[in-house]
């Protein structure tokens, strides 16, 4: 016993200093995440604080507040901001609607070995260029000759056309997978005890559904919601696509980036602001845990 | 499990409509690749594969194509690399 223990065994370097072996694993993620990512974002902010020559368009780098303050005193821009959030908020509802009762019967009505192939199936547009789908909603919205005006004519009616109602189904059908998935986990990690106690204790579907369900799926609902809500808030393509005339918060900074940078970095400032008060909220709901 | 019959068959069938919400729109690009008219209109004004026959005849196309099979696999090779090691660290 005492010849092995003054022996210990030998290992690498890695082995006999822990932090030179953390430090090289760190080394590359670390890079990318600091440098690349929020190396971007601070120069985006900072930017923000800056000016442009009126003649040249060419950037001055002055600190001057003037840009946050043509943001929110313009209307134009502070309803553009609103609409935007509305539309996110919208499309996170839609999103939410659909997939919980979908996620639902995935997880718990179909049968066991049809599962795999359900999710398949939800996956499978996720392969489709985003491009491909939006210029498909395109053929879908087209007021005079598309599908749905089409499928509508018989019935006196006609299609939603192009403007918000189209942007929000278009963004609704992106990013409804990016709902299902996370809400499908939580109802397949939900155990059936659960579900058997409550029945036990006398409680009803809905009242199991409301009581037990509801908590137990709380935090996989925010987590998708995370997902279609923030997507949905810097999206432009898709309004230019199917939105008529209706703009968004990055079209306005498509059209300026440009001409005035330090203005549209400002405008782009307030999606990402946005995005952190949201995800300051639901940090206490345990959801970014579930991503 | 207490998911009552009547339950289980409105969530079938809302189930069917959603996955026909996923998929009518792909399929309508489908066919509208084989549309006889030059315009995406619908319903498609005949058969016909001269849209198939311009894509694989148009070179920048088929560049493009190989361009995004390239961006994937170097891409998927990046994420290879990084994503095991930040997963690692934490």
């Amino acid at each position: 016993m005492a010849a092995t223990t003054a022996n210990p065994p030998k290992g690498g370097f890695g082995y006999r200093h822990p932090r030179a072996r953390l430090a090289a694993l760190l080394a590359a993620p670390m890079t990318w995440l600091v440098v690349v990512y929020l190396g971007s974002l601070a120069a985006l902010f900072l930017t923000a604080f800056w000016t442009v020559d009126g003649f040249t368009s060419a950037v001055v780098r002055t600190f001057t507040l003037d840009n946050f303050i043509e943001v929110f005193t313009t209307p134009a821009y502070l309803q553009t901001m609103l609409r935007t959030l509305g539309i996110a908020v919208a499309v996170t509802i839609v999103c939410l609607v659909l997939a919980v009762p979908v996620a639902y019967f995935m997880a718990r009505v179909a049968r066991p070995r049809w599962q795999p192939l359900l999710v398949a199936m939800i996956l499978t547009p996720l392969w489709a260029s985003y491009l491909v789908k939006v210029y498909a909603w395109r053929a879908m919205l087209t007021p005079e000759n598309g599908v749905i005006a089409w499928f509508l004519s018989p019935f006196g009616l006609g299609g939603p056309g192009f403007g918000e109602l189209g942007i929000i189904i278009t963004l609704t059908y992106l990013w409804l997978p990016y709902m299902i998935l996370p809400v499908y986990a939580g109802f397949i990690r939900l155990p059936n005890s659960m579900l058997d106690a409550s029945a036990d204790l006398g409680a009803k579907g809905w009242r199991t559904f409301r009581s037990v369900i509801i908590p137990m799926i709380f935090p996989s609902v925010v987590a998708g919601s995370i997902f279609t809500f923030s997507l949905s808030l810097g999206d432009y393509i898709t309004a230019q696509i199917v939105g008529g005339k209706v703009i968004m918060l990055g079209n306005v900074v498509q059209q300026n980036y440009v001409t005035n940078l330090p203005f549209a970095a400002a405008f782009a400032t307030i999606p990402v602001v946005i995005v952190l008060m949201y995800l300051a909220i639901v940090r206490r709901s345990g959801a970014l845990e579930n991503l | 499990m207490t998911t009552s019959r009547g339950t289980k068959v409105a969530l079938s069938i809302f189930a069917v409509i959603a996955f026909a919400f996923v998929y009518v729109p792909l399929a309508v690009v489908l066919i509208s690749s084989f549309n006889a008219g030059d315009t995406l209109a619908w319903p498609p004004q005949g058969f016909s594969t001269q849209w198939w026959g311009k894509a694989i005849d148009n070179e920048g196309v088929r560049n493009a194509i190989v361009t995004s099979v390239i961006l994937g696999l170097v891409a998927t090779a990046v994420a290879l690399l990084f994503g095991p090691l930040a997963a690692r660290s934490r």
